[in-house]
């Protein structure tokens, strides 16, 4: 069986049939991901295709990192303008074709999608939203835990906001 | 117009001007701008449910910078992180 080629959403791609365990995850792929990416412009969804049906997504968005300020606290090392991320906000994979290493690849085309992000526009990194249980997953891949004081994701369960600079995954690179 | 009430909203500046450009410009008042806003708003939330929003800006505490500090510090890549890399595809130019 060939692999899933991975791409940007168009819109006759086929979300009907798609299940990945999480009601909310379908719902968003078969109603929001289209308009937020062709009309509103907040997000980019890129989708793996089995012939026209969509088996596994990623969406992302850009973003930026501000420190909360507190009077008479130190800044450290962090600049004082903001950090401008890629956030990979969704990762959703057909249960059909859960197991076989798709969600892994869509993870690392979002992270291409960032190198080239940072060439066009600026990028700092990646912030992912990881659910709960995917924690470690990310946590090998070199991510770190950020504590937010608001820009939480509003997916329930409440992922786990992680970053992983750029200059790591470049350095990764082959 | 019947059942006409007050409002008033701490805004920034650059809203309140554009709110006073647009009223001088377009000859429509205030009122009207602030009251059609709310409306397209609120119908325009309700079409779109907060899940299917990414919130643009995150704001890390004081913990949440120490951490972000020493990733930025570039610690070498995992061999996780490697062995994902040699799986990659370009992403298509568009």
């Amino acid at each position: 069986m060939a692999e899933p080629a991975i791409r940007r959403l168009l819109a006759g791609d086929d979300a009907s049939a798609f299940r990945c365990g999480d009601p909310e995850h379908d719902l968003f792929l078969q109603r929001y991901a289209g308009q937020n990416q062709e009309r509103l412009f907040v997000g980019t969804t890129y989708a793996a295709l089995d012939g026209p049906r969509v088996v596994g997504y990623a969406t992302v968005a850009v973003g930026q990192i501000d420190r909360d300020d507190v009077p008479g606290q130190a800044r450290g090392g962090l600049p004082r303008y903001p950090l401008p991320v890629l956030r990979l906000a969704r990762l959703a994979i057909d249960e059909a074709f859960q197991g076989r290493g798709l969600g892994r690849r869509l993870a690392a085309y979002a992270f291409a999608v960032a190198l080239q992000v940072r060439v066009a526009a600026g990028c700092t990194g990646v912030v992912v939203d990881a659910p709960p249980d995917r924690v470690g997953f990310y946590a090998d891949l070199g991510f770190v835990e950020l504590e937010l004081v608001s820009g939480h994701s509003p997916i329930r369960p409440r992922p786990v906001a992680m970053f992983l600079p750029l200059a790591s995954v470049e350095a990764a690179l082959p | 117009m019947t059942h006409v009430t007050q409002i008033s909203a701490q805004v920034s500046a650059s809203a309140k001007r554009l709110l006073d450009e647009y009223s001088a410009v377009s000859g429509i008042k205030k009122s009207r701008i602030v009251e059609d806003a709310l409306w397209f708003y609120v119908r325009a939330r309700q079409e779109l449910p907060e899940s299917a929003i990414v919130p643009a800006r995150l704001v890390v505490s004081e913990r949440g910078a120490a951490a972000l500090e020493r990733s930025l510090a570039q610690p070498p890549p995992t061999p996780a992180l490697v062995r994902l890399m040699r799986t990659l595809e370009s992403p298509d130019a568009e």
